[in-house]
This record gives C-alpha cells, structure tokens and sequence, in this order.
C-alpha cells in the first residue's frame, strides 16, 4: 500500500470517527438541554407543591383571610419565581371589573400605580370559567393585550378562584420578557398548580361563610343568654344586696355577717287592716304598690337596704351590707321623707276627698346579723333584739310621727332636732328613752 | 478576640424586611454582639436603596460592601429567584477589612481597574493576605453587552503582590441584564468596581471548580467583533453551534445564553484532558439576525481553536477540589463561594446542584457566596475573567 493510500485511509478514518464524535455529541448535548429544561420544570413544579402544602398549613394557623391571601401571592412570587403576583378582587357582584390587590413584584413594577387601577373584564371569559396563559391563548387576544397594558406584564396566567361556582376572584401571576432567553416559561403546570391553590381559597372561604353563619348564630344566642342574663340579676338585686350576690355568684352561697351598728326602720300604716276590710283586694294591692314604690325611691335616694314589707309593714335597714358611718343619719333622712310623702298624699287626698293613710315610723340602732337562709327563693334578712327594738319603736309611736330610741339618738342629736318623751315601757324589753324627731337642726 | 462570623439570608419580596432579616439571622447565627464587617448581597429583583436602608437597621456603623447577585449561597439556603438577599457578618480583632470603589466602568473599564489598582496598592501592607473584586457585568445597552473583566483585571493586577491572593466577581442582576448596584458602607453605586483588602493573621486560599469538560473536536474561531463571534470554521457561528447539538434538539437557540460555552485549550493539544488548563466562555446572548453569539468576554480572537463543553455529569471534581483545600488547610473557620449563575441546576443540565456539593463537601465549614456573571482567579500567575466556574475561597486563622 503507498504512502498516499494510507494518508488516504487515516484521512477517511479520522473523518469516520469525527463525524462519529460529532453525532454523539450532539445527541448527548441534545439530551442536555432537554434535561436543563425538565430540571427546570421539575424544581418549578416541586416549589409548586411547596406553595400549596404551606397554604393548607397556614389555612389551619388561624390567620385571618386578608394575612393568608398576602402570604399566598409572597409565595407564589417567590417560589414559582414570578415577577409580579397578585389577585383580582371583584369591585361589583356583575364580576365585570376588578381591583388588583396584594402585589408582590419586583423592584421597578410601579405597584402603587397598579393598586389605582382596575381591570374591566370580558363577559364571555368570566362566564366561561376558563384561564389563560397568555404566551398560548388564540381565543382571548385583545383580552390579553388589555391584561398586558393594564397590569404591565407581557407573560402572564389568570386563574380563576371560584366558590360554589361562582368567580371570587383571579390570581395573576407573571414573568417580564428575559433579554437573554427565550425565559417566559409560563406553561400549564404552572396552571394546575394554581388550580390547586384555588381551590385552597376556595375551600377556605366555604370554611369563612360557614364560620360566619356559625358566629352569627352564636352572637345571637350570646345576646340572648346575656339579656336573660341581665334579667337574672337584676331580678337577684332586687332580692338581695349586690355585695351579696356578687360572694352568691362566687361561692355559690353567702355568709351570713354580724355588724356592730346599723339602723333600723319600720314604719307601719295606721288603722289599715281596719281600713282594708272595705276595699276590693286589687285595690288593696294597688294602694300597697303605691306608697312602697315611693318608699323604694326614697330609700334608693339614701342608699338603705330594702329588707322585706310584711303587710302593711315596710322594713330597711341603713348601714348594711356595706358598712359606714352615717347609717342613723341616713335612716332619719329617709323616714323623714317617708314622713313628708305620707302627709302630702293626705292632704291631697283630703282636697279629692278620698281615704288616706297616717303613718307611724320606727327606728333603733345596734347590732345585727345578716344574711341569705335557705336554698331556693333566696331573702336576704336580719335578725337581732335591735330589729325586735325598732319594730317596738314603731308600734310605740304616735301617727304622723318618727319615734327614735336613745341608741339612735345618741348617734343624730347633732344633727336633727329632736323631742324627748321620756322613758317608756316596751313590752318585753322594759324602758327605753324615745324621741320624736322633728327635723333637721 | 476569636473571629466570629454570622451568615444570614431571606427571600422576601419587601426589600427593607429582607434586609432587616438576613443581618438579624446573621447576628443570631453568629452569635455577634460586635459587628466589625458585613458582606452583603441582593437578588435582582430588590431596590438596592431599600434593602441597604434594612441592613442598616441592624447594622447601623457597621463597614459593608457587595452588590447585586443573581442568586445567593448559605450555610441553609440556596436560591437564584432574585428575591433572595444574603448578609455575612464579620466581628474580629484578626481580621480587618478596607473597601475601595471606582467607577464609569461602562466607559473604559481598563481606566477604572487601573484607578481601584492604586487605591489598593497604597492601602496594601504586610500582612494582607487575600483582596475580594466585584464589579458591574451590566453595560446596559442594546445588543447586550458586558463590562469586560479582561482589561478590568489586566490593569489591576499591575499594583498587586504576587502572593496576595484574590478572587473576584462579576455582579449580575438577572436574565434582562437590569442595572446592578455595588454596596460601600452606606452608598450604593452603579458601573463601578469594588475593592475589599482583608489584612490580619490569617490565610486566604483559593481553588476553582470547572466541572465541564470539551464534547466536541475542535474548532477554529474565524470572524469576530469584540465579544461578539460571528464566524466559526468560516460559518455563522449560530449554525455551527445549532448543528453540533444536532439540529433537531428542540431548544430555542436564544436559549442557546448562558448555556452553551467554548472551551480554550492552553495546554498541548492532544495531550489527556486537564481541567485547569482550560479557559471557558460562556454565550452571553444570542444574536439571531448576525446568527452569532455574544460572549461575555472579547477574548476569542480570530484564530482561536475552542471546543463545546459540557458539564460534568458527576459532581466528585467538588470533593477532589475540596480535599486538596482542606488538606492544606486544616483548620477553616470560613469559605466563600463565588459561583457562576449558568451553573446553577435549573440552567446547567446536571442532576445536582454544584453549590449544595460544595457546602456538603465543607462539612460544616460555615459557607456564604453568590451567583455571579463573571468569575476572577488567579491562573497561573495572571489574573482571568472565567465563564461557567466556581472560585472558592478559604480562610484560616493562624
């Protein structure tokens, strides 16, 4: 073989193993950027994933839908590696124009501007329910071309968000067009994945309106047990002092207390079970109701202690259950008002010439214990020889009248003018010193 | 005082928030009550202005400097979405840290690396051990175009020592080449070039990671314009490229940016593969009408022979690199990862991810970086703009 022949043959075999080399290269490099590609959709698609399982996790936290809804586009931004995210939120219940809001974007994407703005929709594409991706959509142009202008993003998907078939909104996610590569990227993966996203929302919001319902419903029963409620103690501090009821409420009973000093009062009408056998007993019932709910004004007036009305017979004590100082004073006061009302609704009675009621009024003051007895239709009550003195002090007193013991006087003769009428005979008690208190000095 | 170095990143899209919780995390991971120093990085997607006002929340007095970042690499985190904002905080009585700038790199970047070479040499004493250059890839015109590392560099290494290693950067926003911003204490500054000298009792070593080797035989460059190849064996450079991956490969050939790179053989020919005695060129752009390829860097001359690379498909070239560092160095208190961003997996074709192998190759060596345009080494005894690679940087303290 010559010398050209074999330069000839390792010519031919090198241009055999080139062409070899070159058709081996290119199917691996081809099979390269092949791989580059899925990688790329791969890791997109995985971050996807991520997106959707954090928003399921963030669902149950408790955060409120507005915090979640700003966490979400955060997310989608910067997981799927968007340029800008953001949702359109329906301005009118037509679903024809909406409001981008929660924009996540890039440094440069006039975000203040876009929040102004709204996007008026086209009524075919709401009402079709459908997306768009805006690199592979024939149907939609202008739509797309108006999307592109309004929210400043040339490579675009809109999603829709719906609840029980109705649009609440879209989520817009997109890419600015890359210098270097092709780089929009935006394919249906991506779109499945905000699918799936949506219907989180979607799932969410059902969990809201069914929440909603629910705290409705539970406000409504709170309002009603609360006024119940409120009727309840009421209804409680009519009977009992607050103090009391409030130890009740806490403990669920209330000790019963001594005190060394309070002053007590009873007043008694005159001749009224004589007067009571001619009237009908509603009428009876009626006249009762008149003179003790003035009597409750006045004591309410001196902050004294309603104890109970037996008959004709109305009982108070002052200085209990919050003890002070000026219980005696505060008691005359109130009898001396007592006083007053009985002899003005006589004299106008007169006037009308119709029957009327003198008063006698009696107050001592001492010890006494008080206290809640039984457990079911709770009275609050006191008991001691100085509720025995009072009573007698009362029954001691002339009509028109208000007959103090000398334990009562000691504590007000500064302050009232006083009338003594000696030392009286008390049934079972022997002899007092009584006074007639007049006025106030 | 031990040197106690924090790392700490966030991926918010509030730039002032990322800011406050990337130097927050730093601190917390560091455990520094004394911040002496803080490199600091942003996605570009982030207001350079908003993020620096977050930092200085934190760390308000504190010296900084860094820039934009096509992605950011951490101990925790790795993320190229151009949200991800990365802060590394520094508090040491061994280390001390001097930055410098220069700018109007898109005029001529030659002046500009000849300026930052004085500024450093006057600042140079004998215990500087290790100088971090960053600069602005972005020329921001139309067709893209880099500021070139080649003449930045080639100006800058005359005011520099031998033995003074170095690594450096190009800072890249994204994809749309959008403006970069360097940081400087409480400055941000665009189409400059930034300097950090670090001095002290410690060493710097310096290892690149290729990673890719040539799959095609080679071929002759034959028509350039700068950076731009416009002819390769006398045909559009495109269509060569195009049919020596096949021609029906499915890939859009604008795809073709920061994919497809060409290698340059310094060594002999026909010898077996050497890692290091390649240069690689990474295609910044693709110009469909000229059908050529713009390059990140004007140095393939008419003339040159170049082969397509490809990446390594397995990621062991990290552990050979990383147990050579380690075995001259034995007691690493820190690493720095200056990593290219067509490396990164959803770009490279590679099933791994070539960051996350060097941060498990660490083993627990605390590890911050970024992803970069360009990235600089020291070659031989010449500094080199290299495409496709990773620089990693080791510290020690002695």
């Amino acid at each position: 073989m010559s010398s050209t022949t074999h330069t000839e043959s390792a010519q031919k075999e090198i241009d055999y193993y080139k062409e070899r080399l070159k058709k081996l290269t290119s199917s691996y490099m081809s099979l390269e950027y092949r791989n580059a590609a899925l990688a790329k959709d791969v890791l997109e698609m995985s971050e996807g994933l991520k997106v959707i399982s954090s928003l399921q996790y963030k669902k149950d936290s408790g955060l409120k839908l507005e915090e979640l809804l700003d966490f979400l586009t955060e997310n989608i931004n910067v997981r799927l590696k968007m340029d800008v995210t953001l949702l359109l939120i329906p301005e009118n219940e037509m679903n024809q124009s909406f409001k981008p809001k929660f924009i996540k974007a890039f440094n440069g994407y006039n975000k203040e501007a876009i929040l102004k703005k709204s996007v008026s929709f086209n009524t075919d594409f709401v009402e079709s329910k459908s997306y768009i991706i805006s690199d592979d959509n024939e149907n939609y142009k202008d739509f797309i071309s108006k999307i592109r202008q309004v929210l400043e993003i040339d490579h675009f998907i809109l999603s829709p968000i719906i609840n029980t078939e109705e649009i609440i909104g879209y989520i817009f996610t997109g890419r600015r067009s890359q210098l270097l590569q092709t780089g929009t990227g935006l394919v249906s993966y991506h779109h499945n994945i905000l699918e799936a996203i949506s219907s989180v929302i979607s799932a969410l919001r059902s969990q809201i309106d069914r929440n909603k319902i629910l705290e409705k419903k539970v406000a409504k029963r709170t309002a009603e047990l609360r006024k119940e409620k409120e009727i309840s103690e009421k209804l409680l501090l009519n009977i009992l002092p607050y103090e009391t009821t409030l130890e009740l409420k806490k403990n669920g009973f209330a000790k019963a207390k001594d005190y060394s000093v309070v002053t007590v009062l009873f007043t008694d009408f005159v001749n009224f079970t004589s007067f009571s056998e001619g009237l009908e007993s509603q009428e009876l019932v009626a006249e009762i109701d008149f003179y003790y709910s003035a009597f409750d004004n006045i004591i309410s007036k001196y902050e004294i202690e309603k104890i109970k009305t037996i008959g004709d017979s109305y009982m108070c004590a002052a200085g209990l259950p919050v003890k002070n100082f000026t219980h005696a004073i505060d008691a005359i006061n109130t009898a001396l008002d007592i006083r007053d009302f009985v002899e003005k609704t006589k004299l106008e009675r007169i006037k009308e010439n119709k029957h009327y009621f003198d008063i006698r009024i009696g107050l001592n003051s001492g010890p006494v214990i008080a206290g809640i007895v039984g457990i079911k239709k709770f009275a609050y009550d006191i008991w001691g020889d100085t509720v025995n003195i009072a009573s007698r002090m009362e029954s001691s007193c002339e009509p028109g009248k208000i007959n103090i013991s000398k334990s009562t006087y000691d504590l007000v003769w500064k302050d009232f003018d006083c009338t003594h009428r000696g030392a009286i005979n008390v049934k079972n008690k022997g002899v007092i010193d009584m006074y007639f208190v007049e006025r106030l000095s | 005082m031990e040197t106690k170095i924090g790392i700490g990143f966030s991926n918010q899209t509030v730039s002032e928030r990322a800011g406050i919780e990337a130097a927050n995390l730093a601190l917390q991971n560091g455990n520094i009550k004394r911040p002496d120093f803080a490199l600091i990085f942003s996605g570009g997607k982030h207001d350079p202005n908003e993020f620096l006002k977050g930092v200085n929340q934190v760390l308000p007095n504190v010296a900084k400097a860094g820039g934009s970042s096509f992605g950011i690499i951490t101990d925790d985190f790795i993320g190229y979405d151009g949200f991800e904002v990365g802060v590394t905080v520094f508090s040491s009585d061994n280390i001390r840290f001097q930055t410098f700038a220069a700018g109007n790199l898109k005029e001529d970047e030659y002046a500009v690396g000849d300026k930052l070479g004085k500024k450093i040499k006057e600042a140079i004493s004998d215990d500087s051990q290790g100088l971090f250059v960053f600069y602005d890839s972005s020329k921001q015109q139309n067709p893209p175009m880099l500021n070139f590392a080649t003449p930045l560099f080639a100006a800058l290494e005359k005011y520099l020592p031998s033995g003074l290693a170095v690594a450096g950067g190009g800072f890249l926003a994204d994809m749309m080449l959008s403006s970069c911003y360097q940081y400087i204490d409480n400055n941000v500054y665009t189409q400059n070039a930034i300097g950090i000298l670090m001095s002290g009792n410690f060493t710097m070593d310096v290892a690149i990671l290729h990673g890719c080797q040539p799959c095609s035989d080679y071929i002759t460059v034959t028509k350039t314009n700068g950076p731009v190849l416009l002819e390769i064996d006398n045909q559009p450079a495109l269509e060569v490229i195009d049919g020596l991956l096949g021609g029906n490969h499915g890939i859009n050939v604008k795809d073709f940016a920061m994919n497809v790179t060409l290698g340059v053989n310094r060594g002999d020919k026909f010898s077996a593969f050497k890692e290091s005695e390649y240069a690689n060129r990474l295609t910044l752009a693709v110009d469909e009408e000229n059908k050529a390829l713009i390059m990140f860097e004007p140095d393939l001359k008419e003339g040159t022979e170049v082969q397509l690379m490809r990446r390594n498909l397995d990621s062991n070239y990290v552990t050979d690199v990383i147990n050579v560092l380690k075995e001259k160095n034995p007691n690493p208190s820190f690493a720095f990862y200056i990593n290219c961003g067509g490396r990164a997996k959803p770009f490279s074709g590679v099933g791994f991810e070539d960051a996350e192998e060097v941060r498990n190759n660490l083993n627990g060596i605390p590890l911050a970086g970024f992803y970069s345009g360009v990235e600089v080494a020291k070659v031989g005894e010449h500094l080199q703009a290299l495409d496709w690679t990773g620089v990693l940087c080791v510290f020690s303290e002695l």
